[in-house]
Formats: C-alpha cells, structure tokens, sequence
C-alpha cells in the first residue's frame, strides 16, 4: 500500500466472499446486492408456462385476427362477384334492348310508314 | 425392522410415467421429425385448395354509323342446379321451388330421380340465370348446389352468323372468327391458392398462398357497320326471294383500307342455337370458304391485265365476230346483237364479250394464246391480283381455289381462253373483292380484315391499322382507266342510272355455268355475281360489293348476273350512299 493511494476494505465480508474475482478489484468503489427472496424451481416453471401461455394466447390471437379478414375478404369477394354478375345482366339486357331486331318490332316501327313520292335535294 | 424397498413406488411410478413420456416423445419425434414431410403433404392436401380462374372469353363489338360501339357476342354466366339424393330433405319443396323459378329451364323428367340414393347427382334445370340462381340459393335447401358456366350471347340475333361463328360446349370456337380468334380471345386462366376452412373458404394464413390473376380474353372489335350489315342481310333476304333462290351472299369492303363492312351469307342460322342446325354446311362462309367459277366478273381483270402490261389500251378496238375457234373448242359470246362491228375494251366490259376478253389475252402473247400470253396472264392472277392464295382474312378455314398451270400439257389453250371470261378457274369472293378494289384504288392491295381494333384495359379502342400487301397491282393509270370503264358500264345504262343518281359508282355482272353433276359438263344451274364499287365526287373508290346468288331462277333470256345479283347490288349501293354520306 502506498501512501498516495487510499483503500476501501468492505466491511460486508459474505458479499466479498461470493463475489466473482473478475468484478472486483483493488482501488475499485463497488458494491453488490442480492434481494433476499429467491424462487424455487417450481415457481420457475410456472413462470415460464405461464409465459409460453401467454405468448401462445398472443399468436393466437393474431391468427385469428388474420382469419377473420380472410373471412371478410371471402365476403366481399362474393359480393363483388353478385355485382359484377347483375352488372352483366344489365349489360345484356341493355343490349337485347337496343337490338335491331327489337326496334324493328317496336311500336314506334311499325308506326312508320314508306313515303308515297321521294325527291332528292340536289 | 421391516426393510425398505431400494426402489420406492413414487420412483417406479415416477420411471413409469417417464416411460410413457419417453414413448410419446419418440413417436412425436417420428411423426415430426422423420416422416415429417410425409405428414406434411397430407396436411397440406387436407388444408390447402386450389382452383382454376378462368378467363372471360373476349367479346365481340360493332360500330353504328356515328361510331358507337354496339355489343355483337358477350358473356354471360349461367347456372346448372343439380341436387344430391343422398343428401337432400324435402323432395316436394325442392320440386316447387325448380318449377317456380327455373320454368322452361327446369328438367322435370329428373325429378323422379330424386328418390334414386344411388347418385349423387341429378340436374333438375340448366342456363338459369344469376336472378333465378340467387333466389334458388337463397332458399338454402339441403342437397342442392349451384355449378356456374359461362355461355355466348347474341343481342343482335343471327346478325353476321357465319362471320362469327360460335362457341361449342366445351368452350371452343368453332366456324369464322370465334374459331380463327379462339386463342387470343380465350386468354389464360389464373390460379388461387389458399388454406381453406371446412367450407373451402380461404384464410390469408400459410405461406402456400398463390393469387394469380386469370387474363382475360380479348375484346374486339369489328370493322363491321351494324347499319350496313343489317340492311345487306335484309336486301340479299329480299333479292333472294324475287328470283325464288336460296343461297346468296354478299361482301361490301372499304377499298382504301381493306376493312370489311359487311359480310352475309343465306341461309344463316342462329349462333346462339347453332345445336339445332342440321345441315353443317350453313356453317359455311361462303365468301371465304368456297371457291367458284365467277363468270363475267373476272372480265375487269383480264382487260386490266392485257392493259397494264402493255398489249392493249383502253381505247384499243377488235372485230367482234360473235364467236371464235380456240384450238377445238368454239366460244361465243351470249349476245349476238353486237356480231361483226368494231368494237372497244368498254363495249366489251359493257356488253361482257367473251371474245373480246380472249382477243385481249392473244394480244398478251402477240397475237396468240402462247405460253407467253399464258404465263403473263397466270403472273397477273396469282402474283398480282392474288388468286390461288390465303387474304388472311381472319375467318377460320379459307380456300385458296384452283388456277391451271400456263404449261399444262392438256388444254391449256382452251382453259386459258375460258379463264379470262371468268370459266376454268376457282377463286373465293373474297380473292376476288379485296384484287377488285386494288385494282380501282391505284393498284394497293390491302390486306382484308374484319377487325377495327381491340378494346384495351380502360375500355378505349384501339385501332388497328390496315395492312399494305402490296402496291403495284396495277399501275395508278391502268387502274384509273379500269375504273372509269366500269363507270361508264353503269353511267350510260339508263337503268342502273336511276339507282345510281349521278354517284360515282362503276360495275360489272357475271354469270358462271356449273358443272352438271349428272353428265359431268357444263349445264348446270348458273351462279350469278355482280361487282361493284362506289366512289366519291373526285372518283376516289370508297366501297367494293360483291354479290353472289347460287340458285337464282330468272326469265328466259336474262342472266343470274343481271337479273338476281345485279338488283341487290343496285339496292346495296344505293342504300350505302344515303347512309355514309356520299358525295357527288
């Protein structure tokens, strides 16, 4: 020891005794507390099933989560699908309508008559 | 002192229940771990689903004079209810629901099969439509089930039947552009891959899923007038009536640009109950699929031929003897009333001199039918108007006809002399229209096309743009003199002049003798052609027309040509002017 250098002894000697050579040293104000309450094994495993539960529950949760939009998207598939299909109907019928042969037979046609004389404009 | 056991019964049990264990994790291990991926092919064969998208076959539209589109051929899904006899509750209630909302549409000769447990599946109605499919869906019977397919619609009816053809039951097109098309307008089918829950509905879980869209096919649309093929389908009906005939058809094309405008054939059928037809042969486009003897319509050809190489003009004249030897065959001409006068090359389009045609194919060999006068003449058929070759038009199953070889050891003379009169070869109307029309635009041959364009992803048109085959078919001056010749065929005929009004339009009839299936020579019933076109008020062709009438009955005297065909041209024409608008 030298003068110029001061030194701190712990009194606490349980502590110094468990402590790991690595952590303490010369000239080195540290200091190490262990709570009193220990858990047994027993109390470990629950924890740790407990938290297997718990994380287990979260998974399930999200994959459910993520089915459920599967069903929606199913939902709203299906209906775009009866949409597009009553479109199509519509489509067709509109174009049964402006058929042809439809305005052909139309009351308005048959109104019609053929001209007795035509002249052309020159 | 009772001596205790070294092994208590909590260890043994204890060992037991490890043992256990120890199983249950070996065998887990095996499942697992070694046949791992046994099990998971299973799983995945049980959990994942997939099916087929298909495609949307691609639909057919028109235009309308102001250039609306109008739907020609679309889609439309269609159901098949069919039940399960092992599965189903109430025989009666599912009876009265089909009748009452299938109607027509329901089979009840199945019904009885209702009771049979040893099928699985019975149709009780077929083609109901998505309105009844819903109300059959939500009635929520046990047993029945709904199967979508998909079928082609025709809003216009039989309009342009053996132009579209029709699609057969197990999706392909069958006949015209439905068949030449089928590829493209099938397009590709697309694929979904999911987990599925019991019900086959997909979950957005796994890493297995595959979304990939189905390509639907493509739309098109045709170069087709609604207008103009109606009123065509209409006036061949009428002109086909008048002379007690029943097989006709016409072609009319634009003649700068190859499109086709209309196309029609009768008989013709309904493609949307094309099953019912008993006789294939209606199937048939003529125009493109059955080649012919033409007659007199081939005369412009010839006569353009002999001018464009030189060995005549169209001021050239010849004695008309009403008839002449050509090796040991005699050929006359069917009017006499012109015998032993002087004659030019548009007296002899006007009165169709079949001698007048076959001096001008001497004139090609220097005054005789050589082989020089052969060769150029087969040169100007198959290389310059194209005969004996595919136009490409997009209609399944195109003829490409017959044309004798110039150096045939066998009558070669004699065929040749009768092919410039339009007698000895085989061509389609369609060869013959789309060599006609660049024949009198300046000499540009367009190849012909029944498509205007395709209708792309936001619904616009896009437009195709016609096809230069070629340019020098005949040169702009031979054809400019082609041209005003059959105009004055037409201009100085008082009864053509009254349809034509002083418009631009220029012709020319045939009538072709066919071969009398019974003796094996000419005698049979004549087919009667008219060829025409309409211009503008500078002369500029706008429209070629073509009509064909195979069994035309007409008054001693007269001709298939003039008598049947000419008159639906004459109709044609007339109509086609008012509609477009010409000028004059």
């Amino acid at each position: 020891m030298t003068k110029n250098h001061q030194q701190f002894i712990s009194t606490r000697k349980r502590q110094l005794a468990t402590a790991s050579p690595g952590a303490w040293g010369r000239n080195q104000n540290l200091t190490s507390f262990t709570s009193g309450t220990r858990l047994g094994p027993i109390a470990n495993v629950v924890l740790i099933v407990l938290l297997v539960t718990f994380l287990g529950l979260l998974y399930l949760t999200q994959l459910t989560k993520t089915s459920t939009f599967g069903y929606e998207m199913n939902r709203i598939n299906v209906e775009k699908s009866q949409l597009a299909a009553e479109q199509n109907d519509l489509k067709l019928e509109n174009a049964r309508l402006q058929s042809l042969m439809r305005v052909q037979d139309s009351a308005v046609a048959a109104a019609m008559t053929t001209p007795v004389d035509t002249s052309y404009v020159e | 002192m009772e001596e205790r056991p070294k092994i208590s019964r909590t260890q043994w049990l204890t060992f037991g229940l490890f043992f256990i264990l120890a199983i249950f994790v070996v065998r887990l291990f095996y499942i697992q771990i070694i046949e791992h991926d046994k099990y998971a092919v299973l799983a995945d064969q049980m959990q994942i689903n997939k099916r087929t998208i298909n495609p949307e076959r691609g639909e057919f539209f028109v235009r309308d004079k102001d250039g609306t589109l109008t739907p020609l051929v679309l889609n439309q899904t269609v159901y098949t209810v069919f039940a399960d006899p092992t599965q189903i509750n109430d025989i009666e209630k599912i009876r009265n629901l089909i009748q009452q909302v299938a109607g027509g549409q329901a089979i009840t000769k199945n019904f009885d099969k209702l009771n049979d447990t040893s099928t699985q599946y019975v149709v009780l109605a077929r083609q109901v439509t998505h309105t009844q499919a819903e109300q059959i869906r939500d009635a929520d019977l046990a047993g029945v089930g709904l199967q979508a397919t998909s079928r082609r619609v025709y809003p216009e009816g039989s309009l342009a039947a053996q132009t579209l053809g029709f699609v057969n039951v197990d999706g392909e097109g069958q006949y015209g552009l439905e068949q030449y098309l089928n590829q493209e307008l099938t397009g590709e089918p697309g694929v979904l891959q999911s987990v599925t829950d019991v019900r086959h509905i997909p979950l957005t879980i796994g890493a297995h899923d595959v979304s990939i869209p189905a390509k639907n096919g493509t739309d098109y649309v045709l170069s087709i007038d609604r207008g103009i093929q109606a009123n065509v389908e209409r006036v061949l009906a009428d002109g086909l009536a008048k002379v007690g005939a029943t097989k006709g058809s016409v072609v009319v094309m634009e003649t700068g640009t190859g499109r086709i405008v209309a196309m029609a054939n009768l008989p013709s059928y309904d493609p949307a109950s094309y099953n019912q037809v008993t006789d294939a042969a209606i199937f048939q486009n003529t125009i493109t699929m059955r080649p012919y003897e033409p007659g007199s319509v081939i005369k412009p050809f010839t006569i353009g031929a002999a001018m464009d190489v030189g060995s005549i003009g169209r001021y050239s004249t010849f004695h008309n003897t009403g008839c002449v030897m050509i090796a040991d065959a005699r050929i006359c001409n069917l009017s006499r009333q012109f015998d032993g006068q002087i004659l030019d090359m548009t007296e002899v389009l006007r009165y169709s001199l079949n001698t007048g045609v076959v001096w001008a194919l001497e004139q090609m060999g220097g005054g005789d039918i050589n082989l020089t006068a052969r060769q150029r003449f087969y040169d100007y058929l198959t290389e310059h108007y194209r005969f004996v070759q595919k136009t490409n038009i997009e209609i399944s199953g195109e003829a490409i006809g017959l044309i004798m070889q110039p150096d045939s050891p066998n009558g070669a003379k004699v065929t040749y002399s009768n092919m410039t009169f339009g007698q000895g070869l085989n061509v389609t109307m369609i060869q013959v229209i789309v060599a006609f029309a660049a024949a009198i635009n300046g000499g540009t041959y367009y190849q012909p096309t029944l498509i205007l364009g395709t209708i792309n992803k936001n619904g616009e048109l896009v437009e195709q743009k016609p096809k230069t085959i070629a340019t020098d078919i005949l040169k702009p001056e031979m054809s400019k003199n082609l041209k005003e010749m059959l105009r004055a065929i037409r201009s100085e005929n008082p009864y053509t002049l009254q349809f034509d009004r002083g418009y631009y339009v220029g012709g020319k009839s045939g009538t072709a003798e066919t071969i009398d299936p019974a003796t094996g020579k000419y005698g049979g019933p004549t087919i009667g052609s008219y060829l025409g076109f309409i211009g503008d008020e500078t002369g500029e062709p706008k429209y070629a027309i073509m009509v064909r009438v195979d069994d035309g009955h007409v008054a001693a005297g007269s001709t298939t040509g003039t008598a049947a065909a000419q008159p639906i041209f004459d109709e044609i024409s007339r109509f086609v002017i008012d509609y477009e608008g010409i000028t004059k």
